[in-house]
């Protein structure tokens, strides 16, 4: 997968899981996106697994703390 | 609803392994109707309640969501609903015996149902157990015979899906044992059938086209023998003859030669359609919107009863513009998959078949030949007795609730309070002594029409107020509307005693056969606002055509 493609499913995860879209282009972090709860969590971690084929492990899903903690995993 | 860009959704919404990715990217940009939507839960639901809203915007609904609190105990607090959903792992409760934990439940169940009239879902035991087949079981019979309750069949879910359906590994982090491939499964079955099914009205007709949407290739340039009847198409073609079985019309609606269609269905034996499960053909070079006009017309239903199944996204782009809210189904070169959306189409899914329903194609096939009886009789009454016309009717037959409230949804023409009385509502009726439901009936000589009429009544102050009456579409025009209404309200009488009977009556778009009937039943002007007429009783015009009815009248016994 290039950066590109990973770019617009981290998008279109965001998007869709908050209901508009999200500016993943600045550092965006748990605890500073009030709304990034652990159900929302499970449900981008879910729609990532769907959108790359691939599956997480329960360690590297609760270690997800940001975007760029996402964007390191998409690319290990 | 947006026919047209919700065509677009199909493939994601209707294909055998759901993606979350995919249904993320859905978000109807149509008006929607809003259900608020209550759960009670002692587990997870969020990966459910998540992947939703596309499977209700296709149906052209939008769920505000409350969510209680875990509750193993099942408190149900108050929130005001239109819809409740009680979400439970029954495998928190170990320490229950099966038959306790089933009495329990069930109690619970009952409470909740006696709190308000909102549609109750209850998602049954995924486990495949003795134990939740126990409990299933008693779910099943406790949702029969329970007004405005449905099950979420988790257990049919897990066992389509076998080890997929559990994550025991995540159960940490999502709450629920459920796998997120059983989550989707509940929110469409949840999305597009069980929420559709309590707020809309079923669908009655399928339009169907023919070229690459029955059979793959064109008949006017291949042939009757050049037609190719692929393993896809014979499914969908099954999926049809089942969906006509279960009682909805099926209307052919093709831009072909007719010579050549009747050449088609007379050669191609292979066909599991036949032209005996079809009630309308509407082949012809007019355009679509048209065809399915003159069906709706010729069976007696509106047009927006109907669902469209078409490859040509031309013709589907035009209906949609022509009939405003038409129900849109694109039919793929692989007919397995437009079978597939017929399972999942709303208002198409849950239907089960009555036995009015089996008997609905039958009977309007008699009625050509009863307008041509009519015809030529010299009077009504003569006409009646020709038809060796039987009507036979029910006082507070529970086990036809089902039925009842159907009708009370369903029927638009002839529909005197436009009540629309749920399944809760008409429970009352069922059960108040003060109260009481009348189904009729009707065979003759031709056909046996099956349920056709319905009227409720309530005794309050001296007056017997009718609360609703509907007649079906299929019946009217037989002139039998004031002897079978003047009976079930004779019958009714006899046991709720009043001096007035009170009619009360709405205007709507499409009630006027309810309306007109009454004014020249009660010999008044209605004026065209809505009000009630009080009629004392018995009618005179009546009692004679009581004593000697021009039909057989019967009261089915208890």
């Amino acid at each position: 997968m290039t950066t590109d493609q990973s770019e617009q499913i981290l998008k279109d995860v965001f998007a869709g899981v908050f209901g508009r879209p999200i500016d993943i282009s600045a550092p965006l972090t748990r605890e500073a996106f009030g709304e990034w709860d652990s159900l929302k969590h499970m449900e981008i971690m879910f729609a990532l697994e769907a959108a790359t084929g691939r599956e997480f492990h329960e360690d590297q899903i609760a270690e997800i703390r940001s975007v760029d903690d996402i964007r390191a995993m998409l690319e290990s | 609803m947006s026919s047209i860009e919700s065509l677009g959704w199909q493939h994601t919404l209707f294909k055998k392994r759901l993606n979350r990715f995919e249904l993320l990217k859905l978000r109807a940009d149509w008006p929607c109707a809003a259900i608020r939507l209550r759960v009670h839960r002692n587990h997870g639901v969020e990966q459910v309640l998540s992947a939703l809203p596309p499977f209700l915007g296709f149906g052209g609904f939008a769920a505000g969501v409350w969510t209680g609190d875990y509750d193993d105990s099942l408190s149900f607090p108050a929130a005001p609903a239109d819809a409740s959903l009680v979400w439970v792992d029954f495998s928190r409760y170990p320490a229950l015996e099966t038959a306790d934990l089933v009495a329990w439940f069930l109690g619970r169940l009952d409470a909740l149902r006696a709190t308000d009239d909102a549609a109750l879902i209850v998602a049954n035991d995924p486990d495949g157990t003795q134990r939740a087949k126990a409990v299933n079981a008693a779910l099943d019979a406790w949702a029969n015979r329970t007004p405005r309750a449905a099950l979420l069949d988790l257990a049919g879910i897990a066992s389509d899906l076998g080890e997929g359906a559990f994550d025991a590994r995540r159960q940490k982090l999502t709450a629920t044992r459920l796998s997120d491939a059983a989550c989707l499964e509940a929110a469409r079955a949840l999305g597009l059938r069980l929420l559709p099914d309590a707020f809309a009205p079923p669908l009655k007709a399928l339009a169907v086209d023919l070229d690459n949407t029955l059979y793959s290739g064109v008949l006017g340039e291949d042939g009757v023998a050049g037609v190719r009847m692929t393993p896809g198409h014979e499914i969908l073609q099954k999926k049809l003859v089942e969906l006509q079985a279960r009682g909805l019309f099926i209307a052919i609606v093709s831009k072909n030669e007719p010579a050549d269609v009747r050449a088609l269905f007379a050669a191609r034996r292979d066909f599991p359609l036949r032209p005996e499960h079809v009630s309308d053909w509407r082949v012809s070079w007019n355009g679509k919107a048209d065809g399915i006009r003159e069906a709706a017309a010729a069976l007696r239903i509106g047009a927006d009863a109907f669902v469209l199944i078409d490859d040509n996204l031309g013709e589907l782009t035009s209906v949609a513009a022509e009939l405003p809210g038409a129900r849109l189904v694109y039919a793929s070169a692989a007919g397995e998959e437009t079978a597939a959306a017929l399972d999942h189409f709303p208002g198409l899914s849950g239907r089960n078949a009555s036995r009015t329903d089996a008997l609905r194609a039958l009977d309007l096939g008699a009625n050509r030949e009863r307008e041509a009886l009519a015809a030529a009789a010299s009077d009504p009454a003569s006409y009646l007795k020709s038809l060796g016309v039987e009507i036979v009717l029910a006082m507070n037959p529970a086990e036809e609730r089902g039925r009842l409230a159907e009708m009370c949804v369903k029927t638009n023409q002839f529909n005197l309070a436009l009540a629309r009385l749920n399944e809760v509502a008409v429970d009352r009726y069922l059960h108040d002594p003060d109260r009481r439901a009348v189904l009729v009936s009707m065979k003759d000589r031709l056909a046996d029409s099956g349920a056709i009429a319905a009227l409720f009544a309530r005794r309050e102050g001296g007056v017997l107020h009718i609360d609703e009456l509907c007649v079906s579409c299929r019946a009217m025009g037989r002139h039998l509307e004031d002897i079978m209404i003047g009976e079930a309200i004779r019958g009714v009488l006899a046991e709720l005693r009043a001096a007035t009977v009170r009619l009360p009556h709405a205007v709507g778009p499409r009630n006027r056969p309810a309306r007109s009937w009454l004014a020249a039943f009660a010999a008044v002007d209605l004026g065209d606002q809505p009000g009630h007429v009080d009629l004392a009783w018995p009618q005179p015009r009546l009692a004679s055509m009581l004593v000697d009815p021009p039909v057989s009248i019967t009261w089915k016994k208890p």
